[in-house]
């Protein structure tokens, strides 16, 4: 039985404007968020006594180096390479660290850079079995892997473009209420169901920017929010999973479908209780899936949720409310940390223009690492406004 | 010497699938403690953790479970070539593979799974239907086999017992033009510039002086490589060490060696050996047609 995350909360949501391209290291993107930190909370980085981190692009160094680079004494210290689950996993790292005494303040980012040739260089050697069994036949990347299996579910479960494309609409709508969007003009659905397409049936605008940029929040005990004044949600829950299902011949569901019941048993909540969504959106049939294997709706039903619900801001089922990753940009590590910071901003009523009314509480998803076939990692996590 | 070359990064297990490749064999490894298949390559068996992972040849069939056809790549050498169509296959041992497929494969259909060379000696995987007779003409197939359908041949010696019969048969595979003999000297840059396959029956070393360079230079799909014929004494490891020059320079090896076989049966084996991507052939001494 897992324990719950009582006396633990989320604090300081932040968001640094993404640029397509920038000159600046990944530790200097990183550098920025703490920054960024420290200004929005007023606790000086030589008080936090816990460092977690993630990002593609920051070898040779991992987390020890950037103790010594930015100063930071810490009993905490995690480098999280689990692309777009990194965020969630290092929330629930960050958690037990601080509800045990273990740390007292714990800053959790994600940062990447972006230059012309990174992608390219990322995607060569992600993993081994990437390196030795995918990536020979054709070079596709992330975007022929999702394709696969994008292509698999449409016809499994009758989803049709349009379909994913009304995922994306939604998503851009919401983006162009959020000024840091790298996306700033409206999408059709004869844009999205027109534009190149770059491994059928993923088309352009099925696609992440990939882009530089860093998201990071503050891991902290009740107590010492209050103390410091600072709005803050409650961690009612998080659950993780990595290669859950490896028997499933073509992925159909993430990890967070095995202990969804946990999940919500330990929120003492509902689906019907989540009042906004933020899915991990690299591509649309991912989102599709989160519907369903977080009990939105049943497996296969994903087609029908989306052509029943208005996803926008002020929809009846808001989500991805800041644009996501689709209309964002993905900053690399930090994909997965995009979600995280917006539903924390949303459930301490912190979101401005993309603010959802009466959130009480906001849930959000982590998922990646494509290490052959299927994404292996995963995580969920139930925030509660107070 | 040309840049363009597959990714050709792979684990040191992934290398030994080279020789399987190589002589048209499709081996997985297979764990000696619980008899799985395992693929990708691994270090221990998922099922035991058994270390003991031998290669051993496993039934080539398989579904067609999904495909894509990839439009956009960052990769230069797939940048040159038309789009790839890449499918996920679960082979009846029991694995998932990623192969490049055969346009002529149903979706959703059943494929023949084989290991195969790319342009730089390292091993890929490729499925085509499972019931092909003659199978159309591939651009992706092109970079992956010695098939003479379209291509330039040369065979050095108009005298040799083989010439005749491999004439024929290289023309009966789809040759655009079979040359005998070696040019004039004055001739050899303009048909140093067009072969695309040379087939050395003696010394290759002059073959190698007068058309490597102009061969290894080129990019494109159509060029080919060298088919060494050795003696029938040959030892298993004739040709090594040209091939991994050639290698190098995205130009393939194929040794071959006839043994007793006669001339037509030769010709015929070889042939069909170039056009399955076998980079070794290796004649029983009764061999027949």
């Amino acid at each position: 039985m897992q324990k719950d995350y009582d006396g633990v909360v989320v604090a300081a949501p932040v968001s640094l404007p993404y640029a397509q391209f920038s000159d600046r290291t990944a530790q200097g993107w990183a550098g920025a968020a703490l920054r960024a930190l420290v200004r929005g909370s007023g606790i000086a980085h030589t008080d936090m006594d816990g460092l977690s981190i993630a990002s593609f692009g920051l070898a040779p160094d991992s987390g020890i180096s950037l103790t010594q680079h930015f100063g930071m004494s810490v009993r905490h210290l995690d480098t999280v390479p689990l692309g777009g689950a990194a965020a969630i996993v290092s929330l629930r790292r960050a958690a037990r660290a601080v509800q045990a005494g273990d740390a007292d303040v714990v800053a959790c980012i994600g940062a990447d850079t972006n230059r012309p040739d990174s992608f390219r260089q990322s995607l060569a050697n992600f993993s081994r079995f990437a390196q030795d069994a995918v990536y020979p036949m054709g070079a596709g990347g992330a975007n022929a892997s999702f394709a696969l299996l994008t292509r698999h579910y449409m016809e499994r479960f009758g989803a049709t473009r349009q379909d994913f494309g009304r995922i994306c609409l939604a998503q851009r709508d919401n983006a162009l209420k959020n000024p840091h969007a790298l996306m700033k003009t409206p999408l059709t659905m004869t844009d999205y169901l027109e534009a190149r397409p770059v491994a059928d049936p993923v088309h352009l605008y099925d696609c992440v920017m990939p882009c530089a940029g860093a998201e990071a929040f503050l891991v902290m005990r009740e107590e010492t929010a209050k103390a410091q004044g600072l709005r803050f949600a409650r961690l009612a829950a998080a659950i993780e999973g990595h290669n859950q299902f490896p028997d499933d011949p073509v992925q159909i569901r993430g990890g967070w479908a095995a202990h969804v019941d946990s999940l919500y048993a330990m929120a003492g909540c509902a689906p019907a209780d989540i009042d906004v969504l933020q899915t991990y959106d690299d591509y649309p049939v991912i989102v599709m899936m989160q519907f369903e294997d977080l009990g939105f709706c049943a497996k296969g039903e994903g087609p029908d949720f989306v052509r029943a619900h208005d996803l926008r801001i002020g929809g009846d089922f808001p989500h991805n409310t800041s644009g996501g990753q689709l209309s964002v940009g993905q900053a690399g590590a930090a994909g997965g940390h995009l979600g995280l910071v917006e539903a924390l901003r949303q459930a301490t009523g912190q979101a401005g223009p993309t603010q959802v009314a009466g959130v009480r509480r906001a849930m959000a998803l982590g998922f990646g690492m494509i290490n052959y076939d299927r994404g292996l990692a995963s995580g969920a996590v139930i925030l509660e406004a107070c | 010497m040309s840049d363009l070359l597959p990714p050709a990064a792979r684990s040191g297990p992934a290398l030994t699938l080279i020789p399987a490749a190589a002589h048209g064999r499709f081996d997985l490894q297979r764990c000696g403690g619980c008899g799985s298949f395992l693929y990708p390559m691994r270090d221990a068996c998922p099922v035991c953790l058994s270390d003991d992972l031998d290669l051993q040849t496993a039934p080539p069939g398989g579904t067609l479970l999904s495909e894509t056809m990839i439009r956009i790549t960052a990769d230069p050498f797939f940048r040159s070539r038309p789009a790839l169509r890449q499918g996920l296959v679960r082979a009846d041992c029991g694995v998932t593979m990623i192969a490049i497929l055969h346009r002529d494969c149903s979706p959703g259909g059943r494929v023949r799974l084989a290991l195969m060379l790319d342009r730089g000696g390292q091993p890929v995987v490729h499925a085509r239907p499972e019931t092909a007779a003659a199978m159309a003409e591939d651009p992706h197939l092109r970079d992956l086999t010695m098939t003479p359908m379209g291509r330039c041949v040369l065979i050095d010696d108009p005298h040799h017992p083989l010439t005749r019969p491999l004439i024929g048969a290289l023309r009966a595979a789809g040759a655009s033009e079979v040359l005998s003999g070696l040019p004039d000297t004055r001739d050899h840059a303009a048909v140093a510039a067009r072969v695309d396959i040379v087939i050395a029956t003696g010394d290759p070393a002059p073959l190698i002086k007068a058309f490597g360079p102009a061969m290894a230079a080129r990019d494109d799909a159509g060029v080919a490589g060298w088919v060494l014929v050795q003696g029938p004494g040959a030892p298993d490891d004739a040709g090594t060490a040209q091939r991994a020059q050639m290698a190098l320079q995205g130009l393939r090896v194929m040794t071959a060696v006839p043994g007793a076989a006669p001339p037509d049966s030769m010709a015929e084996a070889l042939v069909g050996a170039m056009s399955e991507g076998l980079r070794e052939l290796r004649l029983a001494p009764n061999a027949r047609r």
